[in-house]
């Protein structure tokens, strides 16, 4: 069974290999179309650009370009949305994508997929699976990018929730009202700081134990990471009654394991049971090494049966097994 | 007959440099200290757009107790505050732009390092075979 599990993974890797100047751009597209049409749903105000069509060409468009353009296009596109809708969310919007770019993406300008692909997540429900696989495959900065992620997802929401009332077209002393409006609801979203907090501690602890040379660190922290998240989303429910909805966390957290796992699977995945610890030296040095080995699977060989009712069948049905076994054998050794 | 560990060496030669490559060969043209400071001053540009973008916040916010202490020249608690925490955050936001570099520079020598052995493994391979095929002669 578990052989099984692992040719289903080297073919799918391998396939992938092979495949991959498609996989990419189509992941790319179906990225940038699911985000676009996920902020249509939410936050299209701008019936202009809501428009399926163009939604096609601007994802085609960042098919052809680097994640962080894309990022850039994203951004631009929910501006314009929030634009329309009113100035002051626009302008609140607009500072928390600033103070991004400016204090955190200029550092580290790869962690800029993560802001792609936390509002898709928060769509799916697996929204606590981003903080975990990112101090997996990420540094421990990535709980600073997954933190300004939930801040502006949550804002977004937030002005979703509110769009009646934010939706005021008029400049003058309203607009000051509502800007003071927003920044106060963003400020004393309780829910939101614990969240990020939540998600950029989960990074950080991730990325930490799975670090450690202890077997199982990957699974360790990933588990460390759902049980950090849920302890400081329960403690903050606690102590600030943000009114979590703790079945939607529970079953969130359980859907995220099963990505995380996944991930997991696909980027690191090692045979405990033949660690090997090897000792030797130098001219200056003694070196203690442990070495686990890759899971690896060789292709199974088939052989194919021809039942045949002619007189010579027993003579051919040898010849024949003995000929695919031997075709089989020297593909594997390939 | 292909030398399978030559192919592996090249290939994994030209995935670094047509990769990460391009960007650890600009950086490898700077001195360490000039590659932080020049990435210091480039966070020191930032940090402050950051803070203008906040006191554009916190003005619009208070626009009108602002303009109150405008006029009645009562701004001066103010804006030393404001630059007291500014020094604050720029202190810190320099701190951390500094060990994020000078870490970002040594990952990449270690990397460029990396590079440059396996280059010089692929130049004894060739140069292996080739005394092999003299001696042949």
């Amino acid at each position: 069974m578990l052989t099984t599990v692992f040719e289903i993974r080297k073919k799918i890797i391998e396939a992938y290999g092979k495949y991959e100047y498609i996989i990419a751009p189509a992941f790319k597209f179906a990225v940038a179309f699911l985000l676009i049409l996920t902020i249509d749903k939410h936050i299209g105000f701008n019936a202009g650009l809501t428009n399926k069509l163009l939604g096609v060409i601007i994802a085609l468009v960042c098919t052809l370009v680097p994640m962080n353009f894309m990022a850039a296009i994203m951004v631009m596109l929910v501006l314009a949305h929030l634009y329309t809708l009113s100035l002051e969310t626009m302008i609140v919007a607009a500072v928390i994508f600033m103070l991004m770019l400016l204090l955190y993406f200029r550092f580290s300008p790869k962690d800029t997929v993560m802001l792609l692909l936390l509002p898709l997540a928060f769509v799916a429900r697996i929204e606590y699976a981003v903080p975990v696989v990112a101090g997996l495959l990420f540094g421990p900065g990535s709980a600073v990018g997954v933190g300004f992620g939930v801040v502006i997802t949550k804002y977004l929401s937030y002005v979703e929730q509110n769009k009646a009332v934010l939706g005021n077209s008029e400049i003058g002393p309203a607009t000051v009202d509502n800007f003071r409006n927003i920044v106060d609801a963003l400020m004393q979203n309780k829910a939101m700081w614990i969240m990020a907090g939540a998600f950029a501690t989960a990074a950080i602890v991730v990325f930490f134990i799975r670090r450690v040379e202890t077997a199982h660190s990957w699974t360790i922290a990933i588990i460390a990471g759902n049980v950090v998240e849920l302890f400081i989303l329960l403690f903050g429910d606690m102590q600030f009654d943000t009114n979590i909805d703790l079945a939607k966390v529970f079953l969130g957290v359980f859907l995220s394991l099963i990505v995380e796992l996944l991930v997991e699977f696909f980027c690191f995945m090692v045979d405990y049971t033949r660690i090997e610890n090897v000792q030797f030296e130098d001219d200056d040095y003694y070196y203690y090494v442990k070495a686990v080995p890759k899971v690896s699977v060789s292709d199974s060989i088939r052989i194919v049966k021809t039942i045949s009712t002619s007189e010579n069948s027993g003579a051919d049905f040898r010849e024949q097994v003995s000929r695919k076994v031997t075709a089989g054998s020297a593909e594997s050794n390939e | 007959m292909i030398n399978k560990d030559r192919v592996r060496t090249m290939t994994r030669l030209a995935i670094y440099e047509e990769g990460q490559g391009v960007a650890d060969d600009k950086m490898n043209g700077y001195f360490k200290n000039d590659y932080i400071v020049g990435h210091m001053v480039g966070s020191f540009v930032s940090g402050t757009i950051a803070c203008l973008l906040i006191v554009f916040v916190y003005c619009c916010y208070h626009y009108d107790t602002l303009l109150i202490q405008i006029f009645e020249n009562q701004v001066g608690g103010l804006i030393e505050t404001a630059l007291t925490i500014y020094a604050a955050f720029m202190v810190f936001f320099l701190a951390v732009s500094f060990f994020v570099y000078r870490w970002k520079y040594n990952a990449t020598r270690g990397r460029l390092d990396r590079y440059r052995r396996r280059l010089e493994h692929l130049k004894e391979s060739y140069e292996k075979e080739d005394k092999h095929a003299d001696n042949r002669f």
